[in-house]
């Protein structure tokens, strides 16, 4: 049963506002895992060198951290902006609302999936500004 | 709430019915969904009630067996210096205990029972892939075989269900015992693959109309996101396993520190494995506890969404824990805060979930009865077990506890606590649904308390032995140490358990025997399984039903009420088709009806495969080439047979009428979007595998200062970007043909296809005359064994292209295609590009990353 014109405007969106949080906390795991390991292994120098009290590894992964972080951030924000969009929305097809309702669910679980998954890419991260990277 | 649903009391017993359609289709309709009786039925019955039976007794089976090594264990454990058995067979028997625990029946268990009942729950009549059902019980079945198989030659595995190189390695492990452990194994973790894609699709794909994503019940979530789990870890495993047996064999390097391999590679992949395998179990446990909860506590479970997104966040985070496994291994700090965070964090999703369902008990009106009993206990066991967990997250505490027996309590704790007691509690809910009988309350209650008390009498007292220094998979003990009471007083909870299931064995032959009769509903259920009578027809359900609510026996008052053009459709497919086994598609997230499709019926071609899979594992684990090769031919014979097209049973005016009066499209050759999903998951499964290899690959290239190898040159690279150019061109003609039939030209098809093949198969030829001049064998060096290996793995990918393109060619001769109806092209299109994208990864890294260093 095809959908009605007016909610061909409706993209795929929802896929992203679920599991963008969770898949952007796997990529910042496994690129900080590969990342260290990888320099502490080859233990370039200008790794290991420090800038206002940290080394540069430290720096890198708390950059990275906080790229992630915000990338989760923004995928909650974006969840947010479209559960708002749907928020007043009413279709008098029953049909189509299904599909407004699942997006509904998907944008809150969205944001919700978010808040949980950049605090523990933070987490994840802080400890390198008290740990030496490599033993 | 819709204004037509009502707001019906739990309580009251007057929840809506299914329709069970017209009288005079019925009869017609069960003898469709009927499998042959007999024998023949016992190689070609596809009915997911049939087959998630024979998993789960099977699973049952071989529960005794794992149950029983284990009050081995603690008769010798029960004294210091006790010679019940000896060390030898000791090993044996925990690496036994283990491995049947954790590969052959908690999982099959939960994958048993979501085969026989997610259907019922989802409101559809059949698993998509029946077939793939089948084999994935034979393999399950043949594989457990096989592996017990080991006994009759007094080659039993014993080196823990770990199985750690170098231990496990060829200079350690002689013989045939851990080949036993790899092969037999391995064949029944293909069998939890094939189950873990059907399940993704039965959910995604065959809900009934109208329940949506936030509608489906929550063990549907658990189980898609288990089964998405299922694919990652054990394709992982699966890869770590052929990793060893040609090392073991071979002579491959991959785990030899003298030749540029890595004995810790094994602990990542084992574990990349089998960390999420704990959470693989546990999840759909979850599911059987957030089913159970509402129905027991008169209301709808607090926190639906929190509880589904808890489940997502943990399928995530359970690949981030692996190695807490390894804090002991010298893993740089920074790694092991990131593991140890990981760990921790992943208590919040479970913590919700915990908090959820107390929340639901705090407000409802609890009946106590056997089910929830064990549901309490969980809540117990599990909370204690988590907290157990997160204290060996902390990397000081867990370098104290390692391999002590703190941690065989903590993970018994949650294993039996957080799984076994779902699952007995999900045999006493929804045994009555399928039998027709309830089991006995009294013999319930004393099964439950009986096991709760003996499991806390078998497993606390590990905890305070293993502070006080007890290892774990010591055979023997000195007297002296302070250990002697706890042991006898772990052994005696072990014997106590072994009563409370012996009491539950008791408790279902009696139910069966002269059992009260269950009624359809008999715990006045919320969910669709209920609506049906006890047991269900084959078919499920005649009449689709229209959900509006996530509790529609609750909150609906008729179960086929919708828009007008919808319960059109749902009755019209109570009356046609009737020649073959019709089910619905639905939206993946809104439950739109969108497809009716012939699910296959019975064939004796997926056990065939599954005889033919087993053929080669057996002539691997004897060294018999011969019968690999006969194998392999076999299961390409199979798979051929397996899929060849039904015979037509209607006009094609029959379908089109019907989908003009219900504006739905019907696929009487097999579903186009279930197809499809199944090939996205199948090069899901090939991206895993790459990315396996890859991870092995670059782990052992960190581990080696020169690579190549000193006095090995790097490979030439002219032959491979010539292969690789000719693939590319390949690739485009596959796409020009699959655009051909996509406008109904056959002849641009057949050329298209035949051009593909050609130049696939010359690629393939230049490529392999390339790995004849390399210069370097498999074995000299750990660089050789990844270059053969992974190469290898493009040329099979590369290979069943070229099958599958062949196929298509033989169909495509006889017609079998047209403009309206050409799935199995678009797919073959889809793996093709697959294969070359996989293609083109794999030997740049082969060829680039010598270049680099």
């Amino acid at each position: 049963m095809a959908r009605s014109n007016t909610l061909s405007h409706l993209n795929r969106s929802p896929w992203f506002h679920l599991l963008g949080g969770p898949i952007l906390w796997s990529a910042h795991f496994l690129v900080s895992y590969a990342w260290v390991e990888f320099a502490c292994r080859v233990s370039p120098l200008v790794l290991n060198s420090t800038f206002l009290g940290l080394t540069v590894l430290s720096w890198s992964v708390l950059l990275l951290t906080v790229l992630a972080m915000l990338a989760t951030l923004y995928v909650g924000w974006s969840a947010y902006r479209g559960l708002r969009g749907l928020r007043d929305r009413q279709e008098t097809n029953e049909i189509d609302s299904w599909a407004i309702e699942s997006r509904r669910f998907m944008a809150l679980s969205g944001m919700l999936l978010s808040v949980l998954f950049s605090l523990v890419i933070l987490l994840s991260g802080l400890p390198a500004l008290v740990l030496r990277p490599c033993a | 709430m819709n204004s037509e649903t009502s707001n019906r009391s739990p309580d009251k017993p007057d929840f809506p019915k299914v329709d069970p359609g017209p009288p005079e289709t019925v009869e017609t309709l069960k003898g469709v969904w009927a499998d042959p009786p007999g024998w023949r039925g016992w190689v070609s019955a596809v009915q997911n009630d049939t087959i998630g039976v024979r998993i789960l007794a099977t699973a049952f089976f071989f529960f005794v067996l794992g149950g029983f090594d284990s009050l081995v264990i603690r008769i010798q454990l029960a004294r210091p210096e006790n010679s019940f058995v000896d060390a030898e067979l000791y090993n044996k028997f925990f690496t036994m205990h283990g491995s049947v625990i954790m590969f052959l029946v908690i999982l099959p268990m939960l994958e048993g029972f979501t085969i026989l009942a997610l259907p019922f729950l989802l409101g559809s009549r059949e698993m998509p892939f029946p077939r793939l059902g089948v084999y994935s019980y034979y393999t399950f079945l043949f594989g457990g075989l096989l592996f017990y198989s080991s006994t009759l030659l007094e080659a039993v595995p014993d080196t823990g269900w770990t199985a750690y190189v170098p231990l496990s390695g060829p200079e350690y492990s002689r013989g045939l015992p851990l080949d036993y452990w790899l092969l037999g194994l391995g064949v029944a973790e293909v069998g939890a693959i094939a189950a873990g894609v059907e399940i993704i699709i039965a959910i995604l794909k065959m809900r009934a109309p109208g329940m949506t994503l936030s509608r489906m019940p929550l063990f549907a979530w658990a189980m898609l996101v288990t089964a998405f789990m299922l694919l990652f870890a054990f394709t992982t495993l699966l890869i770590g396993s052929l990793l060893l047996e040609l090392d073991r064999k071979h002579g491959t390097q991959f785990f030899n520190p003298d030749a540029g391999g890595s004995p810790i590679l094994w602990q990542h992949l084992f574990w990349i494995f089998g960390h999420p395998e704990v959470y693989i179990q546990f999840l759909p446990a979850t599911g059987i506890v957030s089913m159970i909860i509402p129905v027991f506590t008169r209301r709808p479970i607090i926190g639906y969404r929190f509880i589904a997104m808890a489940i997502v966040a943990t399928g995530f985070l359970s690949f981030g824990l692996w190695a807490h496994h390894m804090f002991s291994t010298g893993l740089p700090p920074i790694v092991l805060t990131l593991f140890a965070i990981a760990s921790m964090m992943i208590a919040i999703p479970s913590g919700v979930q915990v908090f959820a369902w107390l929340a639901t008990i705090w407000h409802g009106r609890p009946v106590w009865n056997t089910a929830f009993l064990f549901i309490l206990g969980f809540l117990v066991l599990f909370v204690f077990g988590g907290i157990t967990g997160v204290m060996t997250a902390a990397v000081p505490f867990d370098w104290q506890v390692h391999d002590s027996y703190f941690v065989v309590a903590h993970f018994h704790y949650v294993l039996i606590g957080g799984v076994v007691f779902p699952i007995f509690a999900g045999f006493y809910y929804w045994l009555p649904k399928f039998t027709g009988k309830l089991l006995s309350e009294r013999l319930g209650r004393i099964n439950f308390w009986l096991m709760f008390i003996g499991f806390n009498i078998a497993f606390f007292p590990m905890h305070i032995v293993g502070l006080m220094g007890m290892p774990r998979r010591i055979y023997t003990y000195p007297a002296g140490l302070g250990w002697d009471i706890y042991n006898l007083i772990s052994t005696m909870g072990a014997f106590i358990i072994f009563l409370g299931i012996l009491i539950f064995g008791v408790n279902v032959i009696l139910s069966m025997w002269r059992g009260k009769p269950a009624g359809d509903n008999p715990w006045n259920g919320d969910s669709l399984e209920w609506a049906v009578p006890s047991p269900p027809p084959n078919y499920g359900f005649a009449v689709a039903p229209i959900i509006r609510s996530r509790h529609p026996l609750w909150e609906q008052s008729s179960l086929h009420q919708g828009e007008p053009r919808l319960e059109s459709l749902v009755h019209a497919i109570a009356r046609w088709p009737l020649q073959w086994r019709a089910a619905l598609v639905t939206g993946t997230m809104d439950g739109r009806p969108e497809e009716l499709f012939r699910v296959s019926g019975p064939s004796f071609w997926p056990f065939a495969a599954s005889c033919a899979t087993m053929l080669i594992f057996i002539g691997e684990l004897f060294d018999l080439y011969w019968v690999i090769g006969l194998g392999a031919l076999g299961l390409l014979a199979s798979l051929v047979l397996w899929h060849w097209p039904d015979p037509p049973t209607h006009t094609q005016q029959e379908e089109e009428e019907f989908e003009r009066t219900h504006k739905i499209s019907v696929n009487a050759r097999g579903s186009h979007a279930v197809s499809r999903l199944g090939m996205w998951l199948g090069v899901l499964i090939m991206a895993i595998a790459l990315a396996t290899f890859l991870f092995s690959y670059f782990y052992i290239r960190l581990e080696n200062t020169a690579w190549p190898p000193e006095g090995t040159a790097p490979p030439e690279t002219l032959l491979p970007t010539i292969s690789a150019t000719i693939l590319l061109a390949s690739a485009g003609i596959m796409r020009w043909a699959v655009k051909g039939i996509e406008r109904g030209n056959q002849r641009r098809l057949q050329t298209g296809l035949a051009w593909a093949f050609l130049l696939g198969a010359l690629a393939l030829g230049i490529q392999i005359i390339d790995f004849t001049r390399l210069g370097f064998s498999v074995d000299f060096h750990a660089y050789g064994s990844l270059f053969y290996i992974l190469g290898g793995f493009a040329f099979v990918v590369l290979l069943i292209g070229l099958g599958m393109n062949a196929l298509i060619q033989f169909w495509a001769g006889r017609g079998e295609y047209n403009s309206r109806s050409h799935i199995g092209v678009e797919n073959t299109g889809l793996y093709w590009y697959a294969a070359i994208v996989i293609w083109l990864l794999t030997f740049a890294v082969l060829y680039g990353v010598p270049y680099l260093t």
